[in-house]
C-alpha cells in the first residue's frame, strides 16, 4: 500500500540534496577563494528564499493546520512552525552576510558568521525533515483518503506558488 | 542548592553560559591548540552527559506528560521527545570525536558541525519548550501545582545525575 504522503516524502527527498550543499557550502568557508564563496552563499541563497521558503510557508498554511484540525488539537504542530521562523531568522540572517560578502574581502568575523548559520541551517532543516516524516505524516496516512491528499497538496503548491512569484516581484 | 523555579524560562537560564562555550567553542576550531579545544570540548560533554540529558529526561517524565493532557494529542511530546534522542546523537558524537583530536581539515569539519548544529537545534528546543509550556501548563495550572511540576522534574533530572556520578 502507498502513503497517501507520497508526494511530500518525495519533495522533501528533492530538497535534500540542497540540505547537503548547505553542509558542503559551510565546509568550504576558509577553503574556497572569495570569488567562489561569494558565487556559493548566493546560490544556496536563492535555494532558501525561491524553494524551501515558500514550502515552509505551504507548510504552515495548509498542512498544519490540517494536522491540528484531524488530531483536534491546535497546538499539535506550533512547535514545528516556531522551527521555521527559525529557519527564515537564520535565512534572513544569511542574506545580510552575503550583502557583507558582496563588499569585499572576507573577514574572519564573516567566517565564523557564515559557518555558523550554514551549519545551524543544515541541523536545525534535517532533523525537522526527519520530525515530519516520522511523526506528522504519518497523522496524514492514517486519516486522509488518497482524493483529500490530493486536494491538500494541491493547495500546498497554490500558496508556495503564490510566496514565489511574491518574492521574484 | 537550588532555588525553586517559577517558570521553565528560569530553568533554561542555567543552561545559558554552557550555550555560549559551545558557541566560543565552534568559533575556535582551527584557532585553539588541541589541549585547549579538548578543555572546552570535555566540559561541553559533560554539560550534555550531566546536566542537560537529565533534564531532558526529568522533562520526559514529569513535565511532557501534563503537556500531552492539556495540549489533547501526544503529537507535540512526542516531537519534543525526538529533539532530545537528537540531542543524545550529538553527545555521542562529540564523544567519538574527543577520542581522536588529531588536527585534520575533516576534525574541523565534524566539530564544527555538531558544534553549531548542537548551538541551533538547543536554542530553538530551548524556545519552542518555553512557548509550548506557557501556552499549556501556566495558561492552565494554578501557579502552586506549576512551580510542584518544575520541583519534581528536577527531583527527576538530580536523582538521573546522582545515578551517573
Amino acid at each position: 500500500m502507498t502513503n497517501v504522503t507520497q508526494p511530500l516524502r518525495e519533495e522533501h527527498l528533492d530538497l535534500l540534496p540542497h540540505i547537503e550543499r548547505i553542509r558542503t557550502i559551510a565546509d568550504g568557508v576558509g577553503v574556497l577563494t572569495d570569488e567562489e564563496l561569494r558565487r556559493e552563499v548566493d546560490s544556496i541563497h536563492g535555494f532558501l528564499t525561491r524553494h524551501l521558503l515558500p514550502h515552509a510557508v505551504a507548510e504552515d498554511r495548509v498542512l498544519y493546520p490540517k494536522v491540528a484540525e484531524l488530531v483536534g488539537a491546535p497546538l499539535a504542530t506550533a512547535t514545528m512552525s516556531h522551527d521555521h521562523v527559525e529557519v527564515v531568522r537564520l535565512s534572513e540572517e544569511l542574506g545580510e552576510l552575503r550583502l557583507r560578502l558582496g563588499d569585499g574581502a572576507v573577514t574572519p568575523e564573516t567566517e565564523l558568521d557564515l559557518r555558523r548559520v550554514l551549519y545551524g541551517l543544515y541541523a536545525l532543516v534535517r532533523v525537522h525533515f526527519t520530525e515530519e516524516e516520522e511523526i506528522y505524516l504519518p497523522i496524514l496516512d492514517e486519516r486522509l483518503s488518497p482524493e483529500e491528499a490530493e486536494e491538500l497538496f494541491g493547495s500546498m503548491e497554490v500558496v508556495a506558488k503564490d510566496v514565489r512569484q511574491s518574492i521574484l516581484r | 542548592m537550588t532555588t525553586a523555579k517559577q517558570t521553565l524560562h528560569e530553568e533554561h537560564a542555567e543552561f545559558m553560559p554552557y550555550l555560549d562555550t559551545i558557541r566560543r567553542a565552534a568559533d575556535g576550531v582551527g584557532e585553539l591548540s588541541t589541549d585547549d579545544l579538548r578543555d572546552m570540548l570535555e566540559e561541553i560533554h559533560e554539560f550534555l552527559s550531566h546536566k542537560l540529558i537529565p533534564h531532558a529526561v526529568g522533562e520526559g517524565r514529569v513535565l511532557y506528560p501534563v503537556v500531552r493532557q492539556v495540549s489533547g494529542t501526544p503529537a507535540v511530546t512526542v516531537r519534543m521527545n525526538r529533539c532530545h534522542v537528537e540531542l543524545g546523537r550529538f553527545a555521542d558524537e562529540l564523544e567519538r570525536l574527543l577520542g581522536s583530536l588529531e588536527p585534520s581539515a575533516r576534525l574541523e569539519h565534524e566539530l564544527r558541525r555538531v558544534l553549531y548544529g548542537l548551538h541551533a537545534i538547543v536554542r530553538a528546543h530551548f524556545e519552542e519548550e518555553e512557548d509550548l509550556y506557557s501556552s499549556t501548563v501556566e495558561s492552565t495550572v494554578p501557579k502552586d501545582t506549576a512551580r510542584k511540576i518544575l520541583a519534581s522534574m528536577e527531583q527527576a533530572a538530580h536523582e538521573l545525575r546522582e545515578l551517573y556520578e
